[in-house]
């Protein structure tokens, strides 16, 4: 929450930037829009997951070997697509950004790239492949089109619907998927310490044992942290878009940019703890 | 009913706190239990583990879809197995129930629609029988 002198100091901000230039000031949305592109980018976030089978490797006995290399290569085999939602909410809001700040939205050949990859990629799910599809058209043809601040409304209102398709199934599989993922992390760890710390009779094995747990508790600790904040991200870069969309024919209202501002703090914060760790 | 994404998610949560619940069995009967038993039950927690983990790659890819029913008779037969776990007092019982949530475990990695059905009901089975 935004303490009120915050927010009286950050409206007052706005009115006089809205009084020098004379146009729609949505500096609050592109500032939003720049914060979520940054947030979204964590691929740290896909590679701890991916990389959950080899880490595993190290506390497991030889006996479950072939089932962790199986599962490190079907893992590897979903970095593409996990990446993929990242990098088009990532270029998403970079569109988003760039008309708000009445810019011409960039087309290079990463966005032609991405748009293949995502017809060429098989989702299993026809909601969520649809979503992506649309979310991705949108982004490409607001810069083949050329598309300026005018064209705002019109982005927001065509990608709510898709874009909070997109961003949720993220959300569950990060929320859900990567927090069980560390939490059998944390269970292996423990099956391997405790057991060699029962059957240890040596002191000075012992302490050098306890010391090596405690760092491996605290590197998982790190992730967990790192995979609740990620969380928040995309939580709130889902919530803030629908404020947009909900907000949508009176962005310029300092009212309205003012709630927009909370929304891109609380990004930042989660942006701050995720950068601790990675 | 198929075995949806959701379903896979539930699953791996059972799935760790089984092995999670049949760990803390181990751990605080580690000296009544023989080496053998001890070996066997270690086997069952890893296999057990590594089956959550299965489980979430199966989620995360939203590609158990297309496998045929029963999800809701393996969430029964797994959460008995989590919940007897944690009562039964013979270790013959708890091996006999980590064994058959393994076999389970497996036939839903193999998609093998008979294989799951069958183990659903010897996890039930083994969790249910009288202690």
């Amino acid at each position: 929450m935004m303490r009120p002198r915050t927010g009286v100091r950050f409206l007052a901000v706005v009115l006089l930037g809205l009084v020098a230039s004379g146009c729609a000031n949505l500096g609050a949305i592109r500032e939003f829009a720049s914060t979520s592109s940054d947030a979204a980018q964590y691929n740290q976030i896909v590679g701890t997951y991916v990389d959950t089978p080899t880490r595993l490797m190290r506390y497991e006995p030889e006996s479950q070997r072939p089932v962790l290399v199986r599962q490190a290569a079907e893992r590897q085999a979903q970095r593409e697509q996990l990446l993929m939602r990242q990098r088009l909410i990532q270029a998403y809001m970079d569109a988003l950004g760039q008309l708000a700040d009445d810019g011409l939205t960039t087309y290079d050949k990463q966005l032609d790239a991405l748009g293949n990859a995502l017809q060429a990629a098989k989702f299993a799910d026809q909601g969520e492949a649809a979503a992506l599809t649309a979310v991705s058209k949108l982004v490409t043809t607001a810069a083949t089109d050329h598309w300026r601040q005018g064209k705002l409304v019109t982005l927001i209102e065509q990608a709510d619907a898709p874009f909070q398709i997109v961003v949720g199934t993220l959300v569950v599989i990060v929320e859900t998927g990567f927090t069980t993922d560390i939490a059998n992390e944390r269970e292996a760890l423990n099956k391997y310490y405790t057991e060699l710390q029962r059957t240890s009779r040596d002191p000075a094995g012992l302490a050098a044992l306890g010391e090596w747990r405690e760092i491996r508790d605290g590197q998982i600790r790190d992730r967990e942290t790192a995979i609740s904040s990620y969380v928040v991200v995309l939580k709130t870069i889902a919530s803030g878009h629908h404020k947009l969309y909900e907000s949508r024919h009176e962005l310029s209202k300092v009212q309205v940019q003012a709630e927009i501002h909370q929304y891109t703090s609380r990004l930042k914060e989660a942006v701050n703890a995720i950068r601790s760790f990675y | 009913m198929a075995l949806t994404s959701a379903d896979a998610f539930k699953l791996s949560k059972t799935f760790h706190d089984l092995s999670v619940s049949i760990g803390e069995y181990r751990f605080a009967n580690w000296d009544a239990l023989s080496e053998d038993n001890r070996r066997t039950l270690e086997d069952e927690e890893w296999s057990l583990l590594n089956a959550s983990s299965d489980m979430v790659t199966k989620a995360v890819g939203l590609t158990l879809d297309e496998t045929d029913p029963t999800g809701q008779k393996i969430q029964a037969a797994t959460t008995a197995a989590a919940k007897a776990v944690k009562t039964l007092k013979e270790v013959g019982k708890v091996i006999n129930v980590a064994t058959a949530a393994v076999a389970l475990a497996a036939a839903i990695v193999s998609k093998d629609p008979g294989a799951i059905a069958k183990n659903s009901k010897a996890v039930f089975d083994a969790a249910t029988a009288k202690v």
